[in-house]
């Protein structure tokens, strides 16, 4: 069985990136009109929760060569948020500066994501998994 | 007129008094504003505003000259408080009262007195509002009016100062309320944290430092999740997402974060939205380390574990290794026994005598295999209890024991016993050794053997008692031990089985074994106790 040494989970670059949009989500959606919309705050502070769940859950299961259908996951929740952006916009929850800002890190998020999806096949497919 | 009020209702109009603060205190322009009008009103040289204490009469102001405070019994404010209303002093010079005044006796030698009294709040006539003038003269009834009014403006004065006085006092309380409550958070053992609906720590006690290491300049403006260990993280958020959705719940949740030395300290943390309350604006969040609590719970989970598991694979072994040695040993036995009938005499005596230590050395070890066997069945299965007659179970262990009570001529005795909830084949084992203990070890008289039975709070006590060659008290622990013999085979036979096999059952039913000896030669007792209520922990030891 192919065992994936991926090291810490904090030093991975798709688990750094969900983690900076969640905190600057929480931010944004703490400030002004945002933070009276409830249900729109909720939702948004969710799907990036859940973004960390799926990552978090993939890496625990990652000797077992699991980790990739919890990173699918992972990348739909985020192809979510990057969606909800665009409402929060349309509401006029979200200035032009701080939706690009958003935009840009759930995008490198996702890409973060392919990346080391990626690796996994890579390194699963050669039938060894990569020395760390 | 009456100078002097009953000493009840003096003592209370002293009391407000005291209240208002005031006496001894310096000239206030409130005050002096008010004499000032009523000397000009009034054409009079003199206006004062007064305080009549316990013995005097002080002067909070004064218009015109004179002294501060005068005796209150030579106080023309003492009969003004003593009315309801306005008093006139046409002529100073001939009232007995005040003829004493140093300012009627003296410079400027007043003649005219008029005066008012003040009242406080809550209705004591606390001072009075006097004019005086160095002529006789009278008051119209407008001039009266006006004193009134002046009286009346006085007491609004008196009301406001009170007010003030009573809200400073408050606030004080209030400070010190804030600051005992600060020094309290500041000193707790606990952090105390204040976040923003983003998680922000904008307050933090000074034990965050203690606890975790950080300043709490370090801090500013940063999130408490940035602290938070990854694997923790997403279940962190989600609760901080219910607090918010939930003002005024509590929740809880552990998690580990990160020291400034980049080790890990396990949190305990409790969260309550306090977002709409106006004081607070924010999350409390309540953290106390359990880091150490953590490490000695799985310490202390990871022995045990390691204990039950290696006594399951004693037991098996146990087990296994008996009942598979018994076969090959049963053959041994039977082969060597026949060998010893049908040879016996053909070879010459020296294999005669090698042959019978070979007899003696496979039934010794039967017995060995078997009291092992027993040994590890003791702690396996299903303890099943039932209504046990221990009366039946004595006698059964005795007709077990029928060769060796003859064989030694033993005596045995006993109280009459009592029905109780147990395995009726393991006490039957467990009487049965202890009493054939009791048998083996005599002395040189005939053994005698007592069973009694006490109930005490909870479980039944038996107890067995014989006038054996007793025990070393310094061996007492050791006799409970599976293979710990004290005495060698030849002395007296036997495994070193036999009470370790009374102490695993006595336990399994959730009692206690132990033996009292005065010495050896003394005799020795050894007791048990059977719980009266039987143990719903009846479950199959580890192994079964």
């Amino acid at each position: 069985m192919a065992v994936t040494t991926l090291g810490n989970l904090e030093e991975i670059t798709a688990w750094q990136k969900a983690k900076q949009l969640t905190l600057e989500m929480y931010t944004v959606s703490a400030q002004g009109a945002f933070a009276n919309d409830a249900e729109m705050r909720d939702q948004f502070r969710t799907s990036c929760v859940a973004i960390l769940t799926h990552i978090v859950e993939g890496f625990s299961r990652s000797e077992t060569g699991e980790f990739a259908p919890s990173l699918a996951k992972a990348n739909a929740v985020t192809g979510e948020v990057r969606n909800r952006l665009y409402t929060a916009v349309d509401k006029g929850y979200l200035g032009k500066m701080i939706f690009d800002r958003l935009y840009v890190l759930a995008t490198e998020t996702t890409r973060a994501i392919d990346e080391l999806t990626a690796f996994l096949r890579k390194s699963t497919a050669k039938g060894g998994g990569p020395s760390a | 007129m009456a100078l002097t009020l009953s000493s009840a209702a003096e003592t209370q109009r002293l009391v407000a008094v005291r209240a208002l603060s005031l006496l001894d205190t310096p000239p206030e322009e409130r005050f002096d504003g008010i004499t000032r009008l009523a000397a000009r009103a009034f054409n009079v040289p003199w206006a004062a505003i007064s305080i009549v204490d316990a013995s005097r009469a002080w002067y909070k102001s004064r218009y015109g000259t004179g002294p501060s405070e005068l005796p209150r019994t030579a106080a023309f404010d003492n009969q003004v408080i003593a009315s309801n209303g306005p008093v006139t002093l046409a002529d100073a010079s001939r009232d007995p009262n005040v003829k004493d005044h140093p300012l009627v006796v003296g410079d400027p030698h007043l003649r005219f007195f008029a005066g008012h009294p003040v009242a406080a709040a809550d209705g004591h006539k606390v001072g009075a509002l006097t004019i005086a003038d160095t002529k006789v003269r009278e008051l119209t009834p407008a001039a009266v009016q006006t004193l009134r009014n002046l009286a009346e403006w006085v007491e609004r004065e008196f009301n406001l100062l009170q007010v003030q006085t009573e809200l400073k006092w408050a606030k004080e309380t209030q400070r010190r309320g804030e600051e005992h409550f600060r020094l309290l958070i500041e000193n707790a053992q606990e952090i105390v944290l204040v976040l923003e609906a983003d998680g922000v720590m904008r307050y933090k006690s000074l034990s965050i430092e203690r606890v975790l290491g950080y300043k709490i300049h370090d801090l500013l403006r940063k999130s408490l999740f940035e602290y938070v260990s990854a694997y923790d993280l997403p279940r962190v958020l989600t609760v901080f997402n219910e607090a918010i959705r939930q003002a005024g719940t509590t929740q809880a949740v552990e998690f580990r974060c990160r020291h400034r030395d980049g080790s890990w300290r396990t949190l305990q943390a409790w969260l309550k939205n306090l977002l709409q309350d106006r004081v607070v604006e924010g999350v409390i969040v309540n953290l106390r380390d359990v880091t150490q609590l953590k490490e000695a719970e799985e310490k202390a989970k990871k022995t045990a574990d390691d204990l039950a598991r290696s006594n399951q694979e004693l037991e098996q072994f146990a087990y296994a290794a008996s009942h598979d040695l018994q076969e090959p040993l049963r053959k041994i036995a039977s082969y060597t026994q026949l060998l010893q009938q049908r040879y016996k005499g053909k070879f010459d005596a020296e294999a005669d005598k090698f042959i019978g230590y070979i007899v003696d050395g496979a039934y010794r070890m039967q017995a060995l295999i078997r009291d092992l066997l027993m040994y590890s069945r003791a702690g396996r299965g299903e303890l099943t209890l039932e209504p046990t007659d221990m009366e039946a179970v004595l006698a059964q262990a005795l007709s077990n024991l029928e060769t060796a009570i003859q064989t030694n001529q033993a005596t045995i005795t006993h109280d009459p016993l009592p029905m109780i909830m147990a395995s009726p084949s393991q006490l039957t084992q467990v009487l049965q050794n202890l009493v054939g203990n009791a048998i083996k070890y005599h002395g040189d008289v005939p053994p005698k053997v007592h069973v009694s039975v006490a109930q005490k709070s909870g479980f039944w006590q038996f107890a067995t008692k014989d006038n054996g060659i007793g025990i070393d008290p310094q061996y007492i622990n050791r006799v409970f031990i599976i293979f710990q013999r004290l005495h060698t085979k030849k002395e007296y036979p036997g495994t070193g089985i036999g009470l370790a096999i009374c102490k695993k059952m006595v336990e399994r039913h959730g009692g206690q074994i132990w033996l009292e000896s005065e010495g050896e030669g003394q005799g020795t007792t050894f007791k048990f106790t059977i719980p009266v209520e039987p143990m719903t922990a009846a479950a199959p030891a580890p192994g079964s």
